[in-house]
């Protein structure tokens, strides 16, 4: 049952192409189709905890250590995981099937893209779903491979993103690899289940060292400072329904590994003794804190972005932290609050990106400046839109604040100032850039060029709608989420010894400090918005202003004939605020003019020292070398 | 016998061909192939003789007994690489057929048809060969045929990449002559198996001299550090023949023979230090400089550098489970590297060019061979389940069962070749080409017949690739049969000599 997850997708390829050949559009309901079926199974699948082998002795057996085999497991961590990337890869596949405008070439590519899309979902499945480390490599490889080809389908600077995203992917995949023949050679084994267990014996020095390679891995791969640089160019220029699975589930992958770094180590073990700080240990306060600063680096950068593709991409990057920040603080408040937090950023970000593809498919751009008013034409798309960024901001009654209630009272628990104020400048400055595209691309006056604009496709809009009903669904009855985290938190640690299930009933969730009752609260909007909405429709008095009517106290800047979009309001929304920063050096070009350039240039030196051209100094470097080695004894 | 007629027959076909020069015209397309052909079978013959256990066959050169006349031996070691390379060496062979220029005149074509034939052989005999003054001499004979082949490439730098190689192969043989003159001025015999069985008893500092020069003598054909200097121009030279018969047939060859001489000859500890520390100079410096090549034949011999040194990191460590881990690299490597060099060299062939920026957008024209370049980039970096990811995950194994820190140096190099074969990937297949027609392809080109065959034989290392990365276990047997002889070398070599 556990093979066909990650076989039938594989199998849907090779049919996806024959499809595709004499039926293009049939080729993406295929794959709808076959994403369907795999969210049934997973769906069933709770509560049916066990493994299957899917390729047998991938390392081989030795005298001593048994084989490696590439299995498959289900529990209840990875199925919270699986259940997400399943909802997410199938909202996608549906969008897919009118949403691909940006597909540079056109149909050409389109069919590579729907079997590339199919080969992304069976290593996705096959990584959420591994039973061992080695097969997590197998899968996290397969799918970074598979996205630089899905990357470079996008617009003509996605070739160079992509570029990016696979140096940087590949040195994830060195240290994971590196950590990944550690553990084989101290323990024999790579189950990730049975890691507590195999590395118990381990001194902490040791088994800190193999946390910090495999966190190495995770930060880069879900974009946490300081290895987020990559996050703007990749979602900036890859095709636009790439981004959702990008950030819904491809960042993820390395949440995961962090969960299973933070959770399914000894670390109660070998915690002891390092140097506490703030009541956790300081490895784990370390990441702590890299988490809150990618929040508020994320938050900061989301702020000035005048793409609304790469403002959603920042705020990955700060999610990311909120993410990271609940695991290594590793309380049950923490650990609850992260995993619920995956589910609604999954959910939240994966929409924001499918309503940018659906305004682009209806435009032809995500430039803020260039759109406007599309309120009343895409009311669909921006309900989703807002849906999506109040859960975001972390406002009830959207699954975003459940999470980050959650994630507040860890802080506060330990009390951990500095990172809670972090997380609360994070969350309100989270709703300083979300409501940017809001204000700039739905309200405000409408560019000429988009009075004919329509909403998408219905098919485009089921997708969305749903994604928005689960946020809703998870601001309301958190509990459900909740039960199966708590399932997973019993699984982790059946003693109950550093983590308890958070105590919960149908509408309450009970914190540190009190209770939270989504319910009540819900109503409670419901009411304020209901009454706010009869209040508008009763008394409203508006009046539609043209593009150009805007208010310049009679002066027309000599800028604004040149560059029209300087009138639009949306344009630098806060630049008193970004022109404070506007100056701080960049990380990303310190990585990929200063790291990256430097490098290249050491090359570039060894290749002309060593190998340039000249005979006679090609024969010296040989009789030189025979001399040392002759020499040194 | 059938060792020697490996040898023989490519050696007897060359002559034919230079002595009935003016009626072997025509026969001269065919014969390399012909022979190539015969070897493959003949290697089948040498497997089938010992299919499961362990052989050991001994030839000896006019009856003389060994150790004092110079002898073969045909082990498992040898039979599995014989049928490796006979296979490699019937591809090569006839992608060069293909790429036969209809222009060129067919008497010229003889003389590097016979330079071949005799390159083939001297390969051949390189493996069974348990003299060391008989590698010796086998070995000047490749070096000389390669230096003559690389010379007649018609690309403008093909005289001086030739001429370098021919001045570094000549310090290395100069050192091996060195070596193997205090050697039987010590113990009076140079073979092989007699000096694994009287090593001990040369004095530590003959002991520490020797095998180092055995080494450097060695390193050319090894592409070691710093004696790899001839790599780069004479792989970019080019040609449908030579960069395939570099990456696939001579460095497995040389490689086998360090390795004998390593764990058979003399397993001391100060070959194994130099080794340790060459490997990791020849992987870095090489992997650098593929990053900064523009050219993709550059690039591709820089890489083939790299896993080089990372084959020599292997063998420096003792131990049963690395000489099965640097076999295996050596196997699965080579999978890889004969299709990548055969593409570019295709590439330069059809466009006139191999630098990767004015090969925008060629895969778009050329897709098998779009293909073919992919899986075994992907092979070579190491992605799962293809035949390199196998090799690779059971070399990081091995290593982290050795020592930790040699982690580190070959897992940030895998970045550097993951960027490089990326960036090539990446200007030749996604960047859309910059004419909507594609690249004009140069007259002379292959077409037709020439040009499929040509891309059939390297599509069939394309699927070798995809099928041991799924199923290894045929090889990993094959492996695990041929090495087990060499674990115990005194056993080994009472064995070879026959009990004297």
């Amino acid at each position: 049952m556990l093979n066909l997850l990650v076989l039938l997708p594989l199998l849907g390829v090779l049919l996806s192409r024959m499809i595709s050949t004499f039926s293009e559009p049939l080729a993406r309901w295929w794959s709808v189709l076959v994403l369907g079926v795999n969210t049934v199974i997973i769906a069933s699948l709770y509560g049916n905890w066990g493994s299957a082998v899917l390729l047998g002795q991938v390392i081989p057996s030795t005298a001593n250590r048994p084989a490696i085999h590439l299995a498959l497991e289900i529990n209840p961590l990875n199925w919270i995981f699986a259940l997400v990337a399943t909802v997410i890869l199938l909202a996608v596949a549906l969008f897919s099937i009118r949403g691909m405008s940006d597909l540079e070439n056109g149909g050409k590519n389109l069919k590579t893209y729907h079997v590339l899309s199919l080969l992304l979902s069976t290593s996705v499945y096959g990584f959420f779903l591994s039973e061992n480390l080695l097969t997590l490599f197998v899968f996290w490889e397969f799918m970074t491979w598979v996205s630089f080809f899905m990357v470079s389908m996008g617009k003509p600077r996605s070739r160079s993103a992509a570029m990016v995203f696979v140096t940087m992917s590949a040195l994830g995949a060195a240290t994971f690899l590196g950590a990944v023949a550690i553990i084989y050679r101290l323990a024999g084994t790579l189950s990730i289940s049975g890691l507590s267990t195999a590395l118990y014996r381990q001194p902490a020095g040791v088994g800190y060292g193999i946390m910090g390679l495999l966190l190495f891995s995770a930060l880069v791969k879900s974009g946490t400072f300081p290895l987020h640089t990559w996050l703007r160019k990749t979602h900036g220029h890859a095709p636009n329904v790439f981004s959702p699975v990008l950030s819904g589930l491809l960042t993820k992958f390395g949440v995961f590994l962090g969960a299973i770094v933070f959770l399914l180590f000894p670390v109660m073990k070998w915690s002891p003794q390092l140097f506490s700080l703030m009541g956790i240990s300081s490895f784990n306060y370390l990441f702590a804190a890299l988490g809150a600063v990618s929040i508020l680096v994320g938050t900061f950068l989301a702020i000035r972005q005048e793409d609304a593709k790469m403002l959603v991409a920042y705020s990955s990057v700060s999610h990311a932290g909120y993410i990271l920040l609940g695991l290594a603080i590793s309380s049950s408040l923490g650990v609850a609050g992260s995993l619920l937090h995956v589910m609604n950023h999954a959910l939240s970000s994966a929409a924001m990106f499918l309503s940018m593809a659906a305004v682009y498919h209806v435009a032809g751009t995500t430039k803020m400046s260039q759109l406007g008013g599309l309120v009343d034409k895409m009311p669909v798309t921006f309900a989703t839109y807002l849906i999506a960024i109040i859960s975001t901001a972390g406002i009830p009654p959207m699954g975003g604040f459940v999470s980050k209630w959650l994630l507040y009272q860890a802080l506060i628990e330990k009390g951990m100032i500095f990172l809670a104020t972090a997380a609360f400048i994070g969350s309100i400055g989270s709703f300083l850039y979300v409501f940017t595209p809001l204000a700039a691309v739905f309200l405000g006056q409408r560019p000429k060029a988009l009075e004919h604009a329509k909403e998408v496709p219905v098919v485009m809009q089921i997708p969305m709608v749903v994604l928005s009903l689960f946020t809703i669904l998870l601001g309301v009855l958190p509990s459900i989420a909740l039960r199966w985290i708590n399932g997973a938190i019993r699984w982790i640690d059946p003693q109950a010894s550093w983590l308890t299930p958070i105590p919960i009933t149908l509408s309450k969730i009970q914190g540190a400090f009190g209770a939270w009752d989504s319910v009540l609260v819900f109503f409670v909007f419901g009411l304020g918005v209901v009454f706010a909405g009869i209040l508008f429709y009763l008394f409203r008095k508006n009046r539609r202003v043209g593009y150009l009517e805007n208010y310049t106290a009679g002066e027309v800047p000599v800028e604004v004939i040149q560059s029209p979009e300087l009138y639009h309001y949306s344009y630098q929304f806060y630049k008193p605020l970004t022109d404070m920063y506007a100056k701080f050096p960049s990380m990303e070009e310190a990585y990929e003019k200063g790291i990256a350039g430097n490098i290249a240039r050491l090359a570039a030196a060894t290749a002309h020292i060593f190998y340039n051209g000249s005979v006679r100094w090609s024969v010296f470097l040989a009789l030189a070398g025979t001399m040392i080695v002759l020499g040194v004894r | 016998m059938i060792a020697l007629w490996m040898t023989l027959l490519p050696w007897i076909g060359a002559l034919c061909l230079l002595l009935f020069k003016g009626w072997m015209d025509r026969f001269s397309r065919f014969l390399p192939g012909l022979v190539a052909a015969a070897n493959v079978l003949l290697a089948l013959l040498l497997n089938l003789q010992g299919s499961q256990q362990p052989t050991l066959v001994s030839l000896e050169m006019g009856n003389w007994p060994a150790p004092f006349g110079i002898q073969w031996v045909n082990d498992s070691l040898s039979s599995f690489f014989a049928l490796v390379i006979s296979l490699v060496l019937l591809a090569l062979v006839l992608s060069r057929g293909f790429a036969r220029d209809k222009e060129q005149q067919a008497s010229s074509d003889v003389y590097s048809s016979a330079i071949v034939l005799i390159l083939s052989g001297a390969a051949f005999g390189l493996l069974f060969t348990a003299d060391l003054f008989n590698l010796f001499v086998l070995m000047e004979i490749a070096s000389i045929s390669l230096y003559a082949l690389v010379a007649r490439s018609r690309h403008p730098t093909a005289p001086v990449a030739s001429m370098r190689y021919l001045l570094l192969g000549g310090v290395g043989s100069a050192l091996y002559l060195l070596g193997i003159g205090v050697l039987y001025a010590k113990l009076g015999t140079l073979n092989m198996a007699d000096i694994a069985l009287k090593a001990s008893s040369l004095n530590p500092a003959a002991l520490q001299l020797v095998p180092l020069l055995l080494l450097l003598g060695l390193a050319v054909e090894l592409e070691m550090f710093p004696f790899n200097a001839w790599v780069p121009q004479v792989y970019g030279a080019g040609g449908a023949f030579v960069p395939g018969f570099l990456a696939g047939v001579s460095s497995p060859i040389f490689a086998l023979l360090l390795l004998r001489l390593v764990t058979v000859v003399f397993p001391v500890p100060q070959l194994r230090t130099v080794l340790l520390v060459a490997g990791l100079l020849t992987l870095v410096i090489g992997e650098f400089s593929a990053l900064a090549s523009r050219r993709l034949l550059k690039m591709l011999a820089f890489s083939s550098v790299g896993s080089m040194g990372m084959f020599l990191l292997l063998v420096s460590i003792p131990g049963a489970a690395m000489l099965r881990s640097s076999l295996f690299w050596l196997v699965m490597m080579l999978l890889a590297k004969v299709p990548l060099l055969g593409v570019a060299a295709y590439l330069q062939r059809q466009f006139g060019t191999d630098r990767f920026l004015e090969l925008r957008g060629i895969f778009s024209q050329e897709k098998s061979a779009g293909l073919v370049f992919l899986l075994s980039a992907a092979s070579i970096t190491g992605i799962p389940l293809f035949a390199g990811f196998r090799a690779k995950i059971q070399a990081l194994v091995s290593l982290a069962s050795a020592q930790y820190w040699l982690l580190i140096l070959p897992l940030l190099v895998s970045v550097l070749e993951f960027v490089y074969f990326f960036r090539a990937i990446r200007w030749m297949g996604m960047e859309p080409p910059e004419s909507a027609g594609g690249k004009p392809v140069l007259p002379g080109s292959l077409e037709g017949f020439s040009r499929t065959g040509t891309l059939f034989l390297f599509s069939v290392f394309a699927l070798l690739i995809v099928i041991f990365g799924l199923f290894p276990q045929g090889i990993l047997d094959s492996i695990e049969v041929a090495t087990t002889q060499l674990f115990d070398p005194v056993v080994y070599a009472r064995a070879v000599l026959g009990g004297m």
